[in-house]
């Protein structure tokens, strides 16, 4: 699954605010909410959703990286949110590193494969150095876009 | 047993959601019991089962074969544990 399949490019924020995970995780709900991803009156559910599976144990996946993620209910179709914090924001990370890039994914109730395609592109991505350094300095939402496009085209990553 | 013994076997996921996030980091616990490299391939692709980005990046999804192979000392004992979790659905079901 290809990030122009799930990424809402008004969902993408290359300076967020926050420096704590909860934070991060209202930050970018808010601009899935605020790009027409998640409906407005679901926002508090998916929020909680997302915190709560958190709980289970945190989405800091090591490297800097982070991929918060719920199924939800009220989504038809798998979305994500982009976000890249400047100082990094610590996310209880398996290797105890800071995090810097942000991947927020709600998925539709019964597709474990979607959401399964997207954490597997995500990751294979970042799996490249330069990729992963490319997109922590990006200063706007157009060069977030950029690369992702150039990862979609298989520039990074393992290809497939 | 030399310490460079190496096993392998090949495994089905069985679990609906496959290899997700939270699988992924019970696999990166359970290898870490262990002294030897833990790999696990499918088709083509190759995660060290200590690293969530290379286990997520498999993409593993339900019915699909995955390679595990371990080197090391305990390497009889890691691939029965890792073996284990996936027989067991990842204690998800």
């Amino acid at each position: 699954m290809k990030f122009k399949e799930f990424i809402l490019p008004d969902a993408i924020r290359v300076e967020i605010k926050a420096t704590d995970k909860q934070g991060v995780i209202r930050e970018m709900a808010e601009s899935l909410r605020d790009a027409g991803g998640i409906k407005k009156d679901e926002f508090d559910s998916i929020f909680k959703a997302i915190i709560k599976r958190e709980e289970l144990g945190s989405t800091g996946i090591g490297r800097g990286i982070a991929v918060p993620h719920t199924k939800h209910e009220s989504v038809e179709k798998l979305v994500g949110a982009v976000a890249i914090s400047r100082d990094g924001v610590g996310f209880d990370s398996l290797d105890r590193e800071k995090v810097y890039l942000f991947f927020l994914i709600v998925s539709p109730q019964h597709q474990p494969s979607e959401h399964l395609r997207a954490l597997e592109h995500i990751t294979r991505q970042l799996k490249d150095d330069r990729f992963c350094r490319f997109l922590k300095d990006s200063k706007t939402r157009d060069e977030v876009l950029a690369l992702l496009k150039e990862a979609d085209e298989d520039m990074y990553g393992m290809g497939k | 047993m030399t310490d460079n013994t190496r096993l392998v076997r090949e495994l089905v996921v069985e679990n609906s959601a496959g290899i997700h996030a939270r699988v992924s980091t019970m696999l990166v616990q359970k290898s870490k019991e262990f002294l030897s490299e833990i790999i696990l391939r499918k088709g083509s692709a190759i995660a060290h089962s200590d690293s969530m980005i290379d286990l997520l990046s498999l993409g593993a999804a339900q019915g699909e074969k995955v390679t595990v192979e371990a080197t090391g000392s305990d390497a009889s004992a890691a691939i029965e544990a890792i073996a284990n979790l996936f027989v067991n659905k990842f204690y998800e079901e």
